[in-house]
């Protein structure tokens, strides 16, 4: 809904911004689009009831500060340092593999199959081994949480 | 594909599935805590200790069997191994990897954890966390699979591996030095425990007095004591799952060639627990075996032999101690060790009071 009435504007700021359609620039103007459309759709599904997400949103706008994604407040959250930099290196991962297999570069399934089997068993391991160890899941997290939120 | 393709793609594939495997054992056994389960474990195994009575249960097994007072009394040595909230499945594993490494005549096996589903602590924390706490340090093996099928609380994954309980550790921040050494003086070293004093303390007073927890203090001044008694032939079915494990200890001990004595140590029962002992006397007195119900047996007094109503201190431990060697040593030959060579770390043994700044 948010999407269709917020059509016309987000066209005038691309024809502001000069992005050309089928661009690379139009690609990533509408991802971050996307992504935050989306993001601001988690507020109402993971909050306490609409009144929990319009004071939510209020505030948001009231005390905005930038600082707190650095002066270390998102730790408090049950986050760690190490945290973060695993999710930051595994959202570069998939950005990279997904580009290059998506502009035909890299075919990541068939480098690994023709690996020599000792460098093939490694890289398979590591995989599944940053998986069990980095995954999340196990006791005290439920999918469906996740998936349905507060909803 | 032919046959020995075939054949070569599924040893690769088990090879394969092994070596993981392996990994994650070892993985797990780095982010599993350094705890004062695992310490004496470890430090029991490293020790190979020479002894005459294992001693495995819940908290209430090593608060009333004083391996130190067993020994100058009597000659007799032995060790507690029990582990808090420890169900009678749990002391069924603990034995399995125990009786690997040591060799007694007798293995008593103390009882609380039939009345697991009703009892003084929230039946959901024994058969949950405490439950999967307590196996582990457990070495992965048919036997602990099986256990985890046996209760709906438990998962393969999560407690069959324990990696995936502790991964969290990788990240946090907390896996220490400590988590890569087995020596027990070395853990101290690095102030492992940090300010949690009281498992420190415990640690301690159960490391210095081979496996005793050994506490002075008698019942705070005003505490309420409420003595319930039901007939003998009273009894309540005692759930099956425990039964199931009371029968493979039995069964463990006939194979190892080791005695079993299961017994009730005294605390502030109520009377549906006092009942269910009474139907595990029966049970195992059809089969063949041995109920010890230390409460019948000796005259306790609450306020001088307990130091809180659940526990015996030193005093209560002292009189459950003579009972159970009484109990056991002539029908089982229990040589007298005191003096004897090959025991000198036993002779001169005293309780040590531990105190934990």
């Amino acid at each position: 809904m948010v999407g269709d009435l917020s059509i016309s504007i987000r066209n005038r700021i691309k024809k502001v911004l000069r992005i050309e359609e089928d661009s690379l620039s139009e690609k990533i103007y509408k991802t971050l689009i996307t992504f935050h459309l989306v993001a601001f759709a988690w507020i109402f599904f993971r909050s306490n009831g609409i009144l929990a997400a319009l004071r939510y949103i209020y505030h948001m706008i009231k005390s905005c500060n930038a600082w707190v994604i650095f002066d270390g407040t998102l730790l408090k959250f049950n986050l760690a340092s190490l945290q973060f930099l695993i999710i930051g290196i595994c959202l570069i991962l998939v950005l990279v593999v997904e580009g290059c297999q998506k502009k035909g570069i890299l075919d990541l399934r068939k480098k690994i199959l023709n690996l020599h089997v000792f460098l093939r068993w490694i890289v398979l391991i590591a995989i599944i081994l940053i998986i069990v160890c980095f995954g999340v899941y196990g006791p005290g997290y439920n999918a469906s949480d996740f998936i349905y939120g507060g909803f | 594909m032919n046959k020995k393709t075939a054949l070569k793609k599924m040893i690769s594939a088990v090879v394969f599935i092994t070596i993981l495997m392996l990994l994650i054992v070892m993985l797990g056994g780095v982010v599993l805590p350094k705890n004062r389960n695992y310490m004496m474990k470890r430090t029991f195994e490293q020790e190979n200790k020479k002894l005459d009575i294992l001693v495995s249960g819940s908290c209430h097994s090593y608060t009333s069997v004083n391996p130190i007072h067993l020994f100058n009394k009597f000659g007799i040595t032995s060790y507690d191994i029990g582990q808090g909230s420890e169900t009678i499945a749990g002391s069924y594993l603990q034995l399995v990897d125990y009786l690997e490494v040591t060799n007694p005549k007798v293995v008593l096996v103390e009882t609380w954890g039939i009345n697991a589903k009703d009892t003084y602590i929230d039946s959901e924390s024994i058969l949950g966390s405490l439950l999967a706490s307590s196996i582990d340090n457990n070495y992965p093996s048919i036997e602990k699979a099986s256990l985890v099928q046996d209760f709906e609380s438990l998962g393969i994954i999560d407690d069959f591996f324990y990696l995936t309980r502790y991964k969290g550790r990788l990240i946090d921040g907390t896996i220490t030095e400590a988590d890569f050494t087995e020596s027990y003086e070395h853990l101290k070293e690095i102030n492992t425990y940090g300010n949690n004093k009281s498992e420190e303390w415990e640690t301690e007073t159960r490391m210095n007095n081979k496996g005793y927890k050994c506490v002075w203090g008698t019942l705070e001044e005003g505490t309420e004591i409420i003595t319930e008694s039901v007939e003998d032939n009273e009894t309540l079915e005692v759930d099956a799952v425990q039964l199931k494990y009371i029968d493979k200890i039995i069964d463990l001990c006939k194979e190892k060639g080791v005695e079993v004595i299961f017994y009730r140590a005294p605390y502030q029962c109520t009377k549906s627990e006092l009942k269910r002992f009474n139907a595990l006397k029966q049970y195992l007195e059809d089969k063949g075996e041995t109920f010890i119900d230390l409460e019948k047996e000796i005259d306790f007094d609450y306020r001088n032999d307990f130091s809180d109503i659940y526990h015996l201190n030193v005093e209560g431990a002292k009189k459950s101690t003579e009972l159970l060697a009484n109990s056991v040593k002539e029908k089982n030959n229990l040589k007298d060790h005191r003096g004897e060579a090959g025991y000198e770390e036993w002779d001169g043994l005293e309780l040590r009071e531990v105190k934990v700044d």
